[in-house]
């Protein structure tokens, strides 16, 4: 399998605050800062990490509906970082989005066979649209007699499976899915986890999933990136980071997710984090965790960790990084 | 910084004069709620109770009414919205649904507190004023005892420099802290009943286990019993000791915290503790998944609401509702087959 | 973490091609027509009310020729004659029929206010949406002379400039226009951000919509909306502005049957023909509460989340 997605060093930075006359921003959130992975063809690559971490950033990055502040993006060995245009439009027939939010991200006006071939029309392959629209909606479990309804007449697991119609319509190679299933129920949750998994495996597709909960990342990745303030601070395989993450972020994120087994809970041994994550306006420097770390020492204040590969595949940028199970039992 | 062990459930010791009597016992609640389409039969005849001290979990997907019965038991649903419709709320033996309004007023607040999940703060008005209104609304403080007293619980909620912060606003306090001004502010008044409605949804997950290790911790100091709604399986493993499930406006099954996760009765709570993403384990590529959505609540399947994406129904559960059937210790499941089958292990 | 306000949140790199003429109404608003509007309009009472009203003052208006006992020139009665079967509303001092009149004012008044209406809902949605959706330099200097219009009391500025023309029902319109429009092209404009900020439109971007398209698929039927409510609305207004600026003597002219300068004429026998002032005043408020009535129905009705 070869590369499809190389994000090198990428940074990007939002203006905040001005004055009332002259517009010159006050401060700059360091929305990005400097991150670099690659995805390859055919695998699931998870981006992880709480709210303000600059995930979702970075998914718009790659998406281009954003431009990079600094650094580069190559998509199936071509630079994409600057096409704008006619060229962007083209590009976005090989990568596709799956949004969040089932209700924000269907225009209430439209019906669904409008919004599943919105890509089709607006990249002029109208002729056609209509029976493609009803193998789409078959394909994602939905009654293809059902296209002349409005998005408010389904329920929300139906509803991001219209999403996923949507984003399949123009047969894309990458499909970045920002939190696909977060603002689903639980039975819902896993009939739409279960629809991307066998998607991947009928068409052959890539996925960029960005997620805040690593459970559920646990269960469609292959690799997993671990992002704090910024950065990306951990990079592993999906076996290597739950059964030994490196760094002391990952470890306190993957033990503050509650598992559904009163036993384990019990038993438990769980790192508390105290405080809060920083101001992305003025990160910490050097190692952007040690406000929060219970491993500090003096060099993490100084100096700054490198992303470097511990093991395998597997990188961390700690100056201590041991590794630790994801749910540490009591002997 | 702090390594911590989850603790085994704290036991609280129960005062011999009230023992056996719950705090709080809810009897065939019935809510209904108008909407365009018709009337929303939110909750349909749900009945439980809350000892002194206890932590009960009431677990289901949105829409399966556990929210409605938070709010009707402290009165809360608006008017033009809906009202409860038949049952009884008794606390301490006083039914709720029948008192004066004012009478209402006092034990809200005082006796019964209430945290959301969306931190609900007073944009304009400093922290430690809305606490002490609170404290002043209930209790003869002046206002500087008032004050006092608010900056103690903010310290007590872990808000570091207490004093300072409660002169802050609300939008000068992060989610986290925010969440946490909210809890000092239901508690400030030593409730007996603290009623939590998805008080860690909207946060992210380091600062959820903050928040439950509080309230934990709070609910050691002050000796209240919590009733914790969420849709969450995986935070009622650690944090009740009772757990009850509701779907389509019922209560479908009840138990011991360790006996619904090890021996689940009811159909859907297996299918559901089945289809939740987990940590540990063995990787499965595909999760078991419960077929199909949640039930219209303005034209109800007859029967067994759950029959129609139960692998299981057969002609019985399409044709008659399943009453609660004692199945084992303190755990009841409402499902015609709950005796003796097993739908699988968990 | 102290909340941060993102600003200036950069433009698709999309949006360098320029937004062409907006065409395209009809795919705008029919899913408007497609939801039932009117049938739910009619379950609110005083929505109902308003659209009667509105209905009978249209009807009024169209058919005035028709339902017209008399011609609303013609000097065919005694004057300051008094409400009678022959002259329902009485006469006016040239002893024309006051009830005629009133019917024909409709046509007027109501007409005036229609087209200056259009007119402002045009330019303030091609405005407002333009700048709303590229942002940017166009943004700031357009907004920066809607201030500077916005900053003078509209009607005062009305006045002044329907003084620079001939006094006519024409002049006034356009003077109305001219200044009112700036006021909807701002609230235009703040409809278009929210919407463009909104996940949808994003998904249109990621879909590979040109600018124009995703402005008119997705932008302006979520933006019409409102604004149909506040044309609705400001209808009203318009029409108290049209007899008021008639009533001073800039926009109708003796003898046109406008009701504000009917009000202006029957000012001098206020107390002995009372009725010169009170039809042409009642007409003038049922116009008004119609379209409020009508524009808070619609209101509620539009909301997408009804």
């Amino acid at each position: 399998m070869g590369e499809l997605l190389r994000v090198t060093d990428v940074v990007k930075r939002f203006p905040v605050g001005r004055g009332l006359l002259l517009r010159k921003p006050t401060a700059e959130v360091h929305a990005v800062d400097g991150v670099s992975f690659t995805i390859n063809s055919g695998e699931t690559f998870a981006l992880v990490g709480e709210s303000g971490c600059g995930k979702t950033t970075t998914a718009n990055l790659v998406l281009r509906l954003l431009d990079v502040d600094a650094g580069r993006i190559d998509f199936a060995g071509e630079e994409i970082t600057h096409r704008r245009g006619k060229r962007l439009r083209e590009l976005r027939r090989d990568i596709q989005m799956i949004f969040q939010d089932p209700v924000a991200s269907l225009n209430p006006r439209m019906t669904v066979r409008d919004i599943v071939a919105e890509p089709l029309v607006a990249q002029g392959r109208r002729r056609g649209a209509t029976g493609q629209v009803a193998e789409l909606l078959e394909r994602v479990g939905l009654d293809p007699d059902h296209a002349g309804r409005y998005p408010h007449e389904f329920s929300g697991g139906q509803r991001q499976r219209i999403g996923i119609a949507r984003a399949l319509a123009l047969s894309p190679k990458l499909i970045v899915c920002d939190e696909p299933v977060s603002a689903l129920d639980v039975s819902m949750r896993a009939q739409v986890l279960n629809l991307l998994l066998d998607l991947q495996t009928d068409l052959g597709l890539t996925y960029l999933f960005i997620s805040h909960d690593l459970s559920v990342v646990r269960h469609v990745c292959d690799r997993v990136g671990v992002m704090y303030l910024g950065k990306i601070v951990e990079v592993a395989k999906r076996e290597q980071l739950f059964g030994g993450a490196l760094h002391p972020y990952t470890q306190a994120l993957l033990s503050a997710v509650p598992v559904p087994d009163p036993d384990v809970e019990v038993k438990r041994r769980r790192i508390v984090l105290q405080g809060e994550v920083p101001s992305p306006l003025h990160p910490p420097p050097a190692c952007r965790f040690h406000t929060r770390c219970w491993k500090v020492e003096t060099i993490c204040r100084n100096e700054t960790p490198e992303l470097e590969v511990r093991c395998g595949q597997h990188k961390a940028s700690c100056h201590f990084a041991e590794p630790r199970a994801a749910v540490e039992i009591h002997a | 910084m702090r390594q911590t062990t989850s603790q085994a459930q704290p036991t609280v010791t129960v005062d011999a004069s009230t023992a056996g009597r719950p705090l709080l016992e809810v009897r065939d609640l019935r809510t209904e709620y108008r909407s365009p389409s018709g009337i929303v039969r939110a909750v349909d005849g749900v009945s439980f109770t809350i000892n002194p001290g206890e932590v009960l979990a009431v677990v289901g997907e949105s829409g399966c009414g556990k929210t409605a019965t938070a709010l009707s038991i402290l009165g809360l649903i608006p008017r033009h919205a809906g009202q409860v419709v038949g049952g009884q709320v008794l606390f301490e033996g006083e039914d709720l649904l029948s008192v004066r309004a004012e009478r209402l007023r006092q034990i809200r607040g005082d006796r019964i507190a209430m945290i959301f999940q969306e931190p609900t703060l007073d944009p304009v008005r400093r922290i430690g004023d809305q606490i002490s209104e609170v404290l002043r609304a209930h209790r003869a403080l002046s206002h500087h005892d008032a004050w006092n007293q608010a900056v103690e619980f903010l310290g007590l909620v872990g808000i570091p420099r207490a004093a300072e912060r409660a002169r802050d606003y609300p939008h000068q306090f992060s989610g986290g802290m925010r969440q946490r001004a909210l809890i000092a502010m239901a508690v400030a008044l030593r409730p007996d009943l603290l009623i939590a409605d998805e008080p860690t949804t909207a946060l992210d997950v380091t600062i959820q286990a903050q928040i439950l290790e509080l309230l934990l911790e709070v609910r050691r100091s002050l000796g209240m019993a919590i009733l914790l709604i969420t849709h969450d399986l995986g935070i009622v493993a650690g944090f009740a000791e009772r757990v009850m499930v509701m779907y389509g406006g019922r209560k479908v099954e009840e138990a011991p915290v360790r006996s619904l996760y090890r021996q689940p009765k009811h159909p859907y709570t297996w299918g559901l503790l089945g289809c939740t993403t987990r940590l540990d384990g063995n990787r499965r590529d595909r999760l078991p998944q419960i077929t199909g959505a949640p039930p219209s609540l303005i034209s109800p399947p007859t029967g067994c609401r759950f029959a129609p994406r139960c692998p299981h129904a057969q002609e019985l559960c399409r044709a008659s509702y399943p009453a609660l059937l004692e199945v084992g210790d303190r755990h009841r499941a409402a499902c015609h087959f709950a005796e003796g089958e097993e739908w699988g292990s968990s | 973490m102290t909340d941060i306000q993102l600003i200036g949140s950069p433009m698709a790199p999309e949006a360098e091609e320029v937004v062409p003429a907006l065409v395209g109404a009809e795919r705008v608003l029919q899913p408007l027509a497609r939801r039932g509007v009117f049938r739910r309009l009619m379950r609110d009472w005083t929505a109902r009310i308003g659209f009667v009203l509105v209905v009978l003052l249209v009807l009024a208006a169209v058919l005035a020729p028709l339902l017209a006992p008399h011609e609303p020139l013609a000097l065919d009665g005694g004057s300051f004659e008094s409400p009678s079967w022959s002259h329902p509303f009485g006469t006016d001092r040239l002893g024309r029929d006051l009830f005629s009149r009133i019917l024909f004012g409709a046509r007027l008044s109501l007409g005036t206010a229609f087209f200056a209406s259009l007119l402002i809902t045009f330019a303030a949605v091609f405005v407002g949406s333009v700048t709303g959706f590229l942002g940017g330099a166009v943004d700031s200097v357009v907004m920066r002379v809607v201030d500077t219009i916005l900053a003078f009391p509209s009607l005062l500025l009305a006045i002044v400039v329907a003084g620079l023309f001939k006094p006519s029902l024409w002049s006034l319109m356009l003077a109305l226009a001219s200044v009112w429009w700036v006021g909807y092209a701002r609230i235009v404009r703040g409809l278009v951000l929210a919407v463009r900020e909104r996940q949808f439109v994003t998904a249109a971007r990621v879909a590979g919509g040109r600018s124009s398209r995703i402005l008119i698929r997705h932008i302006l039927p979520n933006v019409l909306p409102p604004v149909i409510v506040l044309a609705t609305l400001e209808m009203g207004t318009l029409i108290l502005a049209i007899s008021a600026l008639s009533f001073l003597g800039l926009g109708a002219q003796p003898p046109t049957p406008e009701w504000g300068a009917m009000l202006n004429e029957g000012k001098n026998h206020f107390f002995s023909a009372p009725h010169l002032m009170l039809f042409p005043g009642l007409a003038i408020s049922a116009a008004v509460l119609g379209f409020n009535l009508l524009g808070d129905g619609l209101r509620d009705v539009l909301d997408p989340k009804s």
